[in-house]
């Protein structure tokens, strides 16, 4: 690390200070801790193991701007087709109430951050700051330092939300950066799903977005998140989940598109008898990078992990998977799975996949398999023999891959979604 | 229907085929045999369209249409068809949804109304009992977890709802039991009629038992070295085939 860079980061988001006082003093207290580290931690480089393959230069070097409130946007698409959710939208990083649905079932509380700071400061603080570690990862701190706006979700004890929230980001303004905090707190036996759709619509942009994710014992939570970005967009997305007991937790993480994409699902089963399932399907085109680091972490026994993971990487893109899972000494009786499918559709193309499984417990199941390789020729001649043009047949050997994961998403408007537009994009 | 001329093709530098002649008529059934390394199965693979073959001689037409410059969709939707030596299985496929996108991509391309759903699946009903496969393909993805014979019955199932006008089956009866051999004979005897040929390539006389040829050629070496009748299928199972490499000598 050298003096410059860090003084750098701090340079490119100067003009990003909030306001000295949000109004609350844990959201002032974290924000205070997480600038102090970013004075100290260190830019990852091509030495830093966890960063090998995605550089993070045009992220903390590039002019970023902060975004102004109002912009002009065309809602009218951002929705997915048929889709029954509760609306709620944030443009370039600020909430709009206008398009935003008012009326929840009573059991459920859905707010922006800006208000949820002051309505629901107890659980609101209880949160905030305390799962996602703006000590020492960087873009978590830089997150903690400069956010302003998220979504607060609470599903109150027993209850069952009848229908998804879908929260739609839309990133409006070339050259800004925009930082949203999100909090879901699924209180004891309750269920309920979240999508979150990333939208951007000018570039370059850099968003970022750290959900802190609380599923409290016997509470089923499902969160979909949809990036669909640019070929010069740049978005970091961290969910960071504490677990109870008799619990589940689903994350899909589907990247359509994006220029630099980061995932960090970070699960801490700190409950027994709880399961999380990890879904991601990635589909880097031209010179887009898209990287899921995730971590699993089994603390106590008699618990589940389930990943899939299934990329197909195009032209001159890059891929990236890494998959940590911890078995730490009291979690006997862990069963975790982990799986990584990958192929590669050009010569350019590369593909970086590591299972990293730590095991510290002796009476587990653990198995993991990454696999890297190309379209299957014989299939391909066989379907092409059978009257499909060379098109079609690639596009349902592509579709038949991915589709595993795709199929474990539970809303048919959602995986009807996803299908159109990877047909957009691959056409 | 089919003209091959002088056919020449290589795979990586290696000769395989050295120049086969051979005319097929409407109608007509031809039985390719042949020691194995002879040439069978590349000549199935070039004529249905596998690109790992390098043509360096001669033709093939196709009622009257260059065939070599067709890519393998082409050639099928023209209405030629590969049964497989080795069918692929494609895990997340479906067999259903597949063959009806072939069908009427096949039927599209030749002018023909789209098929309905109904008629599909009337034709589906009827044409997988024919192979005795009803129940079997649907939610199933192509082959998966099909038995070779099951797997066989399928390409034939597959030939009896896309209508080719030449088909070509490449050792269609290796590793099938008596059974499945009988299935399949069934199946392509249910089609056989004055406007369809086919080329049966095997290494064994025992499916000519079951679908009668009316002509029978040896390919030795990457040639045709001899062709006669039926009658030559049963002197080959009874001598072998080394009679023929010393006359050809």
């Amino acid at each position: 690390m050298s003096l410059t860079e860090t003084v750098s980061i701090m340079n490119v988001f100067e003009a990003f200070q909030p306001a000295t006082h949000s109004g609350s003093t844990r959201i002032d207290k974290v924000r205070a801790e997480a600038k102090a580290a970013l004075e100290l931690l260190p830019i990852p480089g091509r030495k830093t193991e966890a960063w090998k393959y995605t550089p993070v230069t045009p992220l903390v070097t590039h002019a970023w701007k902060p975004a102004k409130e109002g912009a002009e946007v065309d809602l009218s698409t951002l929705d997915i087709p048929h889709m029954d959710a509760y609306r709620m939208v944030f443009v370039d990083g600020y909430f709009r109430a206008e398009c935003s649905d008012e009326h929840l079932p009573e059991n459920v509380v859905l707010l922006p951050m800006s208000y949820a700071k002051d309505a629901e400061k107890e659980n609101f603080d209880s949160v905030y700051g305390k799962q996602a570690d703006h000590q020492k990862d960087l873009f978590i701190a830089l997150n903690t330092a400069y956010a302003s706006n998220g979504v607060f979700l609470r599903l109150k004890k027993n209850s069952v939300l009848d229908k998804p929230v879908h929260v739609i980001h839309v990133y409006t303004q070339a050259d800004t950066a925009v930082m949203t905090r999100n909090i879901i707190i699924a209180e004891q036996g309750s269920k309920g799903e979240m999508i979150h759709s990333s939208i951007h619509r000018a570039k370059p942009i850099h968003s970022n977005v750290v959900t802190e994710v609380r599923v409290e014992d016997n509470a089923h939570f499902v969160l979909d998140k949809l990036q669909g970005g640019t070929d010069s967009s740049f978005h970091f997305s961290g969910e960071e989940v504490f677990q109870g007991r008799d619990a589940s937790t689903t994350i899909n993480t589907i990247t359509l598109a994006g220029a630099w994409t980061r995932n960090e699902p970070h699960i801490r089963l700190k409950g027994s008898n709880s399961i999380c399932y990890l879904n991601g399907a990635y589909f880097p085109t031209g010179k887009e990078l898209i990287d899921n680091h995730t971590v699993i972490d089994h603390l106590v026994p008699h618990c589940e992990s389930h990943e899939l993971y299934k990329g197909v990487v195009y032209q001159q893109s890059k891929g990236v998977f890494n998959g940590k899972v911890f078995v730490r000494p009291d979690a006997q009786k862990t069963n975790a799975f982990q799986q990584n499918a990958n192929i590669v559709m050009s010569e350019q193309a590369s593909m970086n996949s590591k299972p990293e499984l730590e095991i510290y417990a002796d009476d587990v199941k653990c198995s993991h398999g990454s696999t890297t390789g190309q379209l299957d020729r014989e299939a391909l001649f066989y379907l092409q023999c059978r009257g499909l043009n060379y098109v079609a047949a690639k596009q349902m050997l592509v579709h038949a891959f991915v589709g595993e994961v795709v199929d474990r998403l539970t809303s048919l408007e959602l995986k009807e979604y996803i299908w159109r537009k990877l047909e957009e994009k691959l056409a | 229907m089919i003209n091959i001329k002088n056919l020449h093709a290589s795979v990586e530098g290696n000769e395989i085929l050295k120049g086969i002649d051979l005319r097929i008529n409407a109608g007509e059934v031809h039985a390719i045999m042949g020691p194995n390394g002879s040439g069978k199965s590349t000549l199935a693979s070039v004529l249905a369209g596998k690109e790992d073959y390098e043509i360096t001689e001669g033709s093939v037409s196709f009622d009257g249409k260059n065939l070599l410059d067709m890519d393998a969709d082409i050639r099928a939707k023209e209405g030629l068809f590969l049964a497989f030596q080795y069918p692929v299985e494609i895990p997340g496929v479906s067999n259903v949804n597949f063959l009806k996108l072939a069908l009427n991509e096949i039927r599209a391309y030749r002018g023909q109304e789209l098929m309905t759903a109904r008629e599909f699946l009337t034709q589906l009903k009827e044409k997988s009992a024919l192979v005795e496969l009803d129940g079997k393909l649907k939610d199933r993805s192509v082959n998966e977890g099909f038995s070779g014979g099951e797997k066989k019955r399928n390409d034939i199932f597959q030939m009896a709802m896309l209508e080719p006008r030449f088909a070509i089956m490449d050792e269609t009866d290796s590793g099938l039991d008596i059974d499945a051999l009988r299935i399949v004979a069934k199946g392509v005897n249910s089609m056989r009629n004055k406007d369809r040929s086919f080329l049966i390539i095997t290494h064994y006389q025992r499916l000519l038992d079951y679908i009668k040829p009316d002509f029978v050629h040896v390919l030795s070496d990457g040639k045709i070295v001899k062709t006669g009748g039926p009658e030559l299928a049963l002197k080959l199972e009874e001598k072998g085939y080394d009679w023929i490499k010393e006359e050809v000598a």
